[in-house]
C-alpha cells in the first residue's frame, strides 16, 4: 500500500518504537495489531510484528514422557523465559536499536499471567520478565472472562467444549484475567509491571472502531510533538 | 531432622568436584547419607545449556535463565526431597556460579538475586579460592575452554590471557560477595590433601551443630 505524502510520519526513532498488546484470547489483540501495522504503513512506516509463541523448549519438554514430573510451573517458566529472550527478545532489541517499529500480539504481560495462574508468586514472575525490551505502549484490551471462555470455547473441538474441561478453562481464564487487572492496576499507581510503560485499556465491548482510534491516538501522542497532530 | 546443604563454590579449575567427591567418601564413611548434584545435569535444562554453548549463542540472560531452570529442576527433583529426607546434599555450585557470571557480562545483579529467590539457603558454602595462575597450572595441555576463558567478552583473543582476566573477576565477584552470602573461603591453591585439611574442620563444625 502506497503511503500517503500528507500522512508521512516524519519523527526520528533513536531507538525504535515497541508497541504491544495485551489482554484474555479472543479480546481482539491480533486485529489491533494488525490495523496499527496498516496505520504505520499508510504513513510510510515499515512496522515488524511479532507474536508470543508457544516455547518450544517447554513443548519438547512436554513431549518427554520422562519429564512429567521435573516440567513444574517454576521451571516451565524458566525455559519459556530462556526461549522467549532468544526468540523474542534479543531480536525485539536488535530491531529498536535499529530504529525499527515492533508490534508485539502478546508480550510479557500474557507470560506473567499465565505463570500466576499455574501458581507462581506474582512479583517473582513480574521479575523474570525485566530484561525484555520495555515496551512504549500497552495496548490492554479489557474484558469479563464470562465472554472470553464463550469465545475460545467456541472454536475449540466438542471434546474440549465438555463441561469439565470447559470449567477447569474457565478457572484458568479468571486468574489469568487476575492478574492482568493487577497489572493494569499497577501500571495506574506507577508501580512496574515490570517496566514503567504507559498502558492504555480497551474495552473489548466498545463499539466498533472506538479502539482503533484510542490506539491511534496513544501512538500518536508518543511519535509526533502535539502541534503536529491532526484527527487520527 | 531436616538435612544439610553444603555447597561447594569457586572458580574454574579451584578444586570443587575433587573435593565434592571426596567429601561425599568422608560423610559416608561416617554414615551420612549423601547425595551429590552439580551444574547443568538436569533433565530439561541441560541440553539446551550444552545446544546453547556449541551453537556459541552467549546472550547472558538467556544462558543464565536455562541455568536457573536447570538449577530449579534439581532443587525441585533432588534438592528439597534429600534434604526433607534429613540427606547432606553436596551441590558442586549452585546459585553464585550462574549469578557472578552473568553479573561479570553485564546483568543487574538485584534481578538475578529475585531471579534465584526460589533457592533454599545453603547451611555452609565452601569458597574454593586459586588465582587465574594457579588455576590454568591445573588445566594441562588441553588449555582453558572458550567458556571458561569468557572469549564472548572480547577481552583478549588470546585465550589464556582472556582466561586470566575473566577468571580474574569471577574471583573479585566471590570475594565482594562474601560476606553477603557468608561464604568460607578456603585457600585452595595447595595439593587436594592439604585443601581437604582445612576444609574438614569447617565441615566437622557445621555437622556438631546440628
Amino acid at each position: 500500500m502506497p503511503a500517503d505524502p500528507a500522512q508521512v510520519l516524519d519523527f526520528p526513532l533513536r531507538r525504535g518504537l515497541l508497541i504491544v498488546a495485551e489482554g484474555l484470547d479472543g479480546s481482539g489483540k491480533s486485529a489491533t495489531i494488525e490495523g496499527m501495522a496498516r496505520w504505520f504503513e499508510r504513513r510510510g512506516r515499515k512496522s515488524r510484528v511479532v507474536a508470543w509463541e508457544p516455547s518450544r523448549l517447554v513443548t519438547r519438554a512436554a513431549a518427554d514422557p520422562r519429564a512429567r514430573t521435573a516440567l513444574t510451573a517454576r521451571v516451565a517458566a524458566l525455559l519459556a523465559a530462556a526461549d522467549a529472550q532468544r526468540r523474542i527478545g534479543a531480536p525485539v532489541a536488535r530491531r529498536l536499536e535499529r530504529g525499527e517499529i515492533v508490534l508485539a500480539d502478546r508480550y510479557g504481560w500474557t507470560a506473567i499471567a499465565r505463570e500466576v495462574a499455574r501458581g507462581l508468586d506474582l512479583e517473582w514472575a513480574v521479575n523474570l520478565h525485566q530484561p525484555l525490551p520495555a515496551p512504549d505502549l500497552i495496548l490492554y484490551h479489557h474484558g469479563d472472562a464470562g465472554s472470553a471462555i464463550e469465545r475460545a470455547l467456541a472454536t475449540r473441538p466438542p471434546s474440549v467444549r465438555s463441561a469439565a474441561v470447559g470449567a477447569a478453562y474457565g478457572s484458568f481464564v479468571e486468574r489469568l484475567l487476575g492478574t492482568f487487572e493487577i497489572l493494569a492496576e499497577r501500571s495506574r499507581t506507577g508501580l512496574g509491571t515490570p517496566w514503567p510503560s504507559p498502558v492504555v485499556e480497551l474495552d473489548v465491548h466498545a463499539a466498533p472502531g472506538a479502539n482503533a482510534r484510542l490506539a491511534r491516538e496513544a501512538v500518536r501522542a508518543l511519535v509526533e510533538p502535539p502541534a503536529a497532530r491532526r484527527p487520527a | 531432622m531436616g538435612g544439610l546443604l553444603i555447597v561447594l563454590e569457586g572458580t574454574d579449575r579451584s578444586g570443587r568436584s575433587t573435593h565434592a567427591r571426596r567429601l561425599e567418601q568422608q560423610l559416608r564413611y561416617r554414615g551420612a547419607g549423601v547425595t551429590r548434584t552439580s551444574l547443568a545435569t538436569s533433565l530439561l535444562a541441560a541440553d539446551p545449556i550444552r545446544a546453547a554453548k556449541h551453537q556459541r549463542r552467549m546472550d547472558p540472560v538467556e544462558t543464565v535463565l536455562l541455568y536457573a531452570a536447570d538449577l530449579a529442576e534439581r532443587i525441585e527433583q533432588v534438592i528439597l526431597p534429600s534434604l526433607q529426607a534429613g540427606l547432606v546434599v553436596l551441590a558442586d555450585r549452585y546459585v553464585y556460579t550462574p549469578m557472578a557470571r552473568a553479573e561479570t557480562r553485564g546483568v543487574d545483579g538485584a534481578w538475578l538475586e529475585r531471579l534465584f529467590s526460589f533457592a533454599p539457603s545453603p547451611d555452609l558454602t565452601l569458597l574454593l579460592d586459586v588465582d587465574p595462575a594457579t588455576a590454568l597450572a591445573r588445566q594441562g595441555r588441553q588449555g582453558p575452554d572458550r567458556y571458561e576463558a569468557g572469549m564472548d567478552l572480547g577481552l583478549s583473543r588470546d585465550a589464556i590471557k582472556s582466561f586470566r582476566l575473566f577468571q580474574d573477576r569471577l574471583r573479585d565477584w566471590f570475594e565482594e560477595h562474601r560476606e553477603r552470602y557468608g561464604f568460607r573461603r578456603i585457600d585452595a591453591r595447595g595439593e587436594p590433601e592439604a585443601v581437604a585439611a582445612l576444609i574438614e574442620p569447617v565441615v566437622d563444625g557445621l555437622l556438631a551443630g546440628r
